[in-house]
């Protein structure tokens, strides 16, 4: 009773004080980006399911392989045809990064747990939280718990009795965590205990129960650790176990294992023969191990590196349903043996399938039949791996870094994890962004991708460690642009993720960072450095050399000391920030000649040291900077955000109330100073009033979002995700005008950019249905508006009006909470059609032409109104005189057609009526009337085709050419030709002889049989009008 | 300062999750909300006719539906005198599509019989009548806003799930979902700018799988030609 008593109060005051509404996610309402891939090289997969699934009871042996996919950040897709269409399922979760998956065997078709947090825990892992099932095929989803475990590593289900699961629970890569170790459920999840654990270091990195006889389970426990400047695997935690009572206790096992200190251990039962059991385990000298007796001996097998390689970032392993011996270990490459794991065969595919292999999945029907989880998606296999097809529909690209250049349509570009760099147009002229759109510029792991400005030809790209390559692209030639080290000078450091910049201020300048901040003027052929290290050179943190525990592992990941993050003023060049991998935030206000390390002005609610990840320089004032800093690296994955208005000497946190996920990037708005963007581990947030307030914006996924830029040219929001590939929000326009003050408004107009007329043609295409197809942005014009609530009662209409106040277009509004997006075809309504057998004829009306338009929507009794701005093509070749032209004819030929239509019906209802009447006169009346509406059925069918057919010619006739006129000189907006002009003359005309010939008709022919009728007492034959025509709705 | 304390306590009745929802009471909030829902329920035939719509409303043709329990005819006017239909006689039913320039009606497969009959019952008002038992499933938000959901799990297989504002307790949308030969289909209907028909609040607008409908006028209870359900003649 307290508690709604306190509601109660609340209410009222809220209803009192007209507090503004502090933004949710519902404020962002329909707005909606485009998801553009690439999918063309996927992304990391990490879970791989399939089942075949009955059709339906009518059909028993028609089956569906379903299968399911689990990324590394990009969720969960489903595929209900072999892989050729996919859908993602999981995207309202929390978490995107997946790291097991398990169908229940009593339930294949519906029943599903996915554990979050990746299990590959390479330096740019996302993140999990949790534990969900699905009971209807990914329709909808339980989180079950584990909201403490970051990640976890495997689900196993026991094959007789489902509801006994088993979770490895890996746990936090960066910090020490207790919610580590193997739980078990004996309840189908209701409930969880955990059964094995070590201690806070020491995760389960598999789990793999003996199908024979489920007591037997075995369980592999992990100890790890990763700094921002190591990695650790292995350690006293790490060791296998075995337990024979279904899990309540655990033994070590040891004999014929290695000795010392171990690290990653993966398992595979042969489901043939359980008592076989396969464990690559990680060692000073690692080798697959076989036991023949459910773990209880052991021989060593294949100790190659394919099979051995990076235990961290590879851990599947599996044997063949039907035979024992043949065992696939997915590294590098796929791994295959047929004895036992003795030796392996290792492919080489010749680049058709990607290195890097995290799932796996055999045909339990046709153990030839293979699908892998690769960095780069899925691929499928109908040969046992000789060769590969790949599934180019999902979206799982990863990038770090985004840009755009200028060209018309402009490209965005950017660097993605282990697939390269790659660019592709944000729209493409008559069509869609489709796979084949997508060019790769680079290769590696991709990262910064930039465009010169002064020589576009130019493209600047790197792969890990600062490789920075420039490409030019109208001749493909390439030239390595790292700056390099002089002789005696210190090794430079390159972040893994090296920032390449080109200045904001003078596009002449572009940047790179080591420890030191690089300049060239010459398009990266030479280098100055223009600061000293601007790190804290600490020399115990980049020495990577050793890093790796018991399998050393040095892939330029674990760099650290290093630059991050680069940005000079828009308004001033010779102001720059720069933030570092270990704290430091520098600035130089006079282009390099002094540096200030302002890490001693942030303010104590940041932890010393905390990787600065964006810097942010205001476009509206020289001295105001945003600044993101992640400490994920630390366990702390708390955003944090802030900003300075006085080069830094003082600092001020934005909200992170509504923020979930550490921070990678904050953007300000080059227009609202107070709209700002932030891209977390955990998705994109949007601020209307500078960061007071933030609300995510659910139409992207929890992914990470690495990167964001705002076009300034087109207004577009570009988004980086390091797990569902690049999305595209078209025109911010709208964002820019909400203010905090609207929320509280019933309706509120906003603005939006001027609409450019595009008269793009599109493509005869047929390539079936597994193609990523992404939509190029909307030509229709935009029409925004906000509504505090959802509009549910009551009318409400959107109209479009001319300069002179008539209504041309009728909009249906949409009426969700939040921000509604409406489009409208800039066509005013389409001509009435002479009635006739065939349908057509015009079913299209004029698009309008260039200028502004009114816009008034009703909602209620309140009326809104506002314009949208309708631009000319200027790209297009055709000049506004010429569009105008065609209007012009086009409007002729649309009132033609509706003079037509007008004397059809009236000669039609004419006819019918006289047909009708005169089965109720006598002669000579009758007779008289009959010859009538034969002369006016005659003349029907010279001005439309006597008869409808869809695969053969008809007669055309007047109707039929004029609509085929129409229709020719509205598919190409310039000017009509002599020839369409000319038959427009001749098609009047005719018309005009209709008419008259009818009102002769009327007059000589109709009127003595109206004046008999009228003398016999009877109504007369009804005349249409042109006056009731235009009255009558049209259809 | 009174009002705002019963605006208070009607908020605290009906909205989430402070208070335990079952099917039942959003029924009955659904049934207040309408109006007369007894009437309503008690109806036996209902005539609609409004305009189909593209989305970005440049093209519109007139519409017309007559249902009698399983019954329904729908009517599109392409062009004067060229008339697509549908309909069903509650068992089969048959279709005209004149884009095919023919006018000799053609059975209806399965998929199309069922989005047909599926429509029907959706404009009976099923909610009022409910042939399956609702089960209240929690709450999802719909165009940015959480609403309670029901769900129906028909005899024939079919799953509807009805979405109702919670503080206004009407139907916002409604989805079917079948197996139909082994394909999963779904049908979706959006509903908006509610008004009253005599006495009773009706959706206007609908925007369904079959295209968005804007209703112009409603008949309850018309007396229907059997005619219109009628088998095409031989």
């Amino acid at each position: 009773m307290k508690y709604v008593w306190c509601t109660l109060v609340l209410l009222v005051a809220i209803e009192s004080s007209g507090i503004a509404q502090q933004p949710s996610p519902a404020v962002w309402g329909n707005l909606t980006p485009r998801a553009l891939g690439p999918a063309t090289c996927s992304g990391r997969i990490t879970a791989i399911e399939a089942t075949y699934v009955p059709v339906d009871t009518h059909h028993p042996n028609d089956r569906r392989l379903v299968i399911y996919v689990g990324s590394a950040a990009g969720g969960v897709f489903k595929s209900r045809d072999g892989g050729t269409t996919f859908e993602p399922i999981f995207d309202k979760q929390d978490y995107q990064s997946i790291g097991a998956m398990a169908l229940d065997p009593r339930h294949q078709d519906s029943v599903l747990w996915v554990g979050t947090g990746e299990s590959n825990v390479r330096n740019s892992v996302s993140i999990g939280g949790g534990l969900y099932r699905t009971t209807d095929g990914g329709k909808t989803w339980k989180k079950v718990g584990f909201d403490s475990v970051e990640r976890i590593a495997k689900i196993a289900l026991d094959p007789r009795n489902p509801d006994r699961i088993f979770v490895a629970a890996l746990g936090a890569l960066w910090s020490d965590s207790p919610h580590r170790g193997l739980y078990r459920s004996t309840d189908g999840g209701a409930t969880f205990e955990r059964v094995l654990y070590v201690d806070e270091k020491t995760g389960c990195a598999d789990v793999a129960i003996d199908p024979a006889d489920p007591r037997i389970v075995y369980a592999a426990m992990w100890q790890f650790r990763r700094k921002a400047w190591s990695f650790s695997s292995g350690g006293p935690g790490s060791g296998l176990y075995k337990s024979t009572d279904g899990g309540t206790t655990w033994r070590k096992l040891t004999t014929d294992l290695p000795s010392g200190e171990l690290g990653r251990v993966v398992l595979a039962i042969a489901p043939s023969q359980p008592e076989i059991v396969y464990a690559m385990v990680e060692a000073k000298e690692s080798a697959l191990y076989r036991t023949t007796d459910r773990g209880e001996h052991w021989q060593r097998r294949s100790s190659a590196v394919n099979v051995t390689a990076r235990p961290f970032y590879f851990s599947a392993m599996a044997v063949d349903p039907d035979d024992p011996d043949r065992v696939y270990r997915l590294t590098f490459q796929l791994a295959i043996s047929d004895d036992g794991g003795k030796t392996f065969n290792t492919f080489s595919y010749g680049g058709a399938l990607h290195p890097d292999h995290h799932a796996f999945w055999i045909d339990p029907l046709n153990p030839q039949h293979l699908l892998i989880g690769t960095d780069g998606g899925v691929y499928e296999s109908f040969d046992r791996g000789q060769s590969w097809r790949m599934f180019r529909n999902l979206p799982l690209s990863q990038f770090y870094r985004i840009s755009y250049d200028f060209d018309d349509p402009y490209s965005i570009m950017g660097g993605l994890q282990d697939n390269g760099s790659w660019m592709a147009p944000h729209r493409v002229r008559g069509g869609a962004i489709t796979n084949c759109e997508w060019q790769a510029t680079g290769w590696g792991d991709g990262f910064a991708v930039v465009r010169d400005r002064i020589r576009p030809e130019f493209i600047y790209f790197e792969s890990q460690g600062g490789d920075a390559v420039r490409r030019n692209l109208r001749t493909n030639e390439t030239r390595s642009i790292q700056p390099r080290a002089g002789v005696g000078q210190p090794k430079l450091r390159f972040n893994w993720n090296t920032p390449i910049v080109i200045s904001s201020a003078n596009p002449r300048y572009l940047y790179i960072g080591s420890q030191y901040l690089h300049r060239s003027t010459d398009h990266g052929t030479t280098w100055e450095r223009i600061s000293p290290d601007l790190t804290t050179n600490d020399s115990a943190k980049y020495d990577p050399q050793e890093s790796g525990g018991v399998t050393r592992d040095n892939t330029s990941a674990e760099n650290h000391c290093t630059i991050y993050t680069i940005a000079d003023s828009p308004k001033d060049e010779r102001i720059i920030w720069v933030g570092t991998d270990d704290g430091n935030l520098q600035l130089t206000t006079d282009g390099g000649k002094r540096w200030t390390n302002l890490r001693s002005k942030l303010p104590p609610s940041l932890p010393t040291g905390t990787w600065v990840s964006c810097v942010e320089p205001s476009p509206h004032h020289p001295g105001t900077c945003f600044v993101t800093f992640d400490n994920h690296t630390r366990g702390d994955m708390s955003p944090y955000i802030y900003r300075t208005t006085d080069f830094g000497q003082t600092w001020e946190r934005l909200s992170s109330d509504s923020i979930r996920g550490f921070a990678h990037v904050v953007r300000q708005d080059v227009v609202n100073p107070n709209l700002l963007f932030v891209g977390t581990e955990l998705g994109l947030f949007i601020s209307i009033d500078g960061g007071k307030h933030f609300a995510r914006f659910k139409a992207i996924p929890a992914t990470p979002v690495r990167d964001i830029q705002i076009h300034p040219r087109e207004h577009d929001l570009i988004v980086a995700t390091h797990g569902r590939g690049a999305y595209i929000l078209d025109d911010i326009t709208p964002l820019r005008a909400l203010r905090p003050d609207d929320l509280d408004s019933e309706l509120v107009v906003l603005p939006c950019r001027p609409t450019v007329q595009r008269f793009e043609s599109g493509f005869q295409e047929f390539s079936g249905s597994d193609l990523y197809v992404a939509p190029s942005p909307s030509d229709d014009a935009s029409i925004v508006y906000y509504l505090r609530t959802r509009h549910l009662i009551g009318q409400m209409k959107v109209e479009v009006l001319d300069s002179a106040g008539n209504v041309i277009a009728t909009i249906p509004p949409g009426k969700r909470k939040g921000i509604n997006r409406i489009g409208w075809g800039m066509r005013i309504n389409p001509p009435r059609v002479a009635r006739s057998p065939n349908p057509g004829g015009g079913s299209f009306g004029p698009i309008v032409l260039p200028g502004r338009y009114t816009i008034r929507i009703t909602k209620g009794d309140r009326i809104a109104t506002t314009t949208v701005t309708i631009r000319h093509d200027t790209s297009s070749g055709i000049t506004l005189a010429e569009r105008r032209a065609n209007s012009a004819a086009l409007l002729r030929l649309y009132r033609l057609i509706e003079d037509l239509a007008f004397i059809v019906e009236r000669m039609v209802r004419m006819r019918d009526s006289l047909v009708s009447r005169s089965a109720t006169v006598t002669e000579p009346l009758k007779a008289s009337m009959r010859r009538l509406a034969a002369q006016l059925d005659s003349a029907y069918y010279t001005l439309v085709a006597r008869k409808a057919s869809l695969f053969a010619d008809t007669e055309p006739q007047l109707r039929e050419k004029l609509a085929d006129l129409y229709a020719a000189v509205a598919y190409y907006p310039g000017a009509p030709t002599a020839e369409q002009e000319q038959l427009t003359e001749q098609y009047a005309d005719r018309i005009g002889r209709a008419a008259q010939w009818l009102d002769r008709m009327v007059a000589q022919e109709l009127s003595p049989i109206n004046d008999q009728l009228h003398r016999d007492g009877a109504l007369p034959i009804p005349v249409l009008s042109r006056a009731e025509f235009d009255a009558e709705v049209a259809y | 300062m009174r009002r705002v304390l019963i605006a208070g306590i009607a908020v605290l009745a009906f909205s989430l999750p402070t208070v335990a929802q079952d099917a039942a009471h959003i029924v009955a909030a659904y049934r207040q909300a309408i109006g007369d829902a007894e009437n309503l329920s008690t109806l036996r035939s209902w005539s609609i006719s409004g305009k189909i719509s593209s989305p970005d409303g440049t093209w519109k043709r007139s519409y017309r539906a007559w249902v009698e329990g399983a019954k329904v005819r729908t009517e599109l006017v392409l062009q004067p005198g060229i008339v697509a239909a549908s309909w069903t006689d509650g068992t089969h039913g048959w279709s005209i599509q004149p884009w095919t320039q023919s006018l000799v009606p053609q059975p209806l497969n399965q998929a199309a019989l069922w989005r047909l009959q599926v429509m029907a019952r959706l404009w009976q008002n099923d909610l009022l009548n409910p042939a399956a038992t609702l089960e209240y499933v929690g709450t999802e938000e719909i165009d940015g806003s959480d609403c309670h959901k029901l769900r129906a799990r028909h005899a024939d297989g079919s799953v509807w799930t009805y979405f109702l504002d919670p503080d206004l307790g009407l139907l916002v949308k409604v989805t079917v979902e079948a197996s139909i030969n082994g394909e999963e289909v779904q049908w979706n209907a959006t509903l908006g700018n509610y008004q009253r028909v005599e006495g009773v609040l009706l959706p206007m607008v609908l925007d369904t799988s079959n295209g968005l409908l804007l209703v112009e006028r409603y008949e309850l209870n018309p007396a229907l030609d059997a005619a219109l359900f009628a088998p095409p003649a031989k």
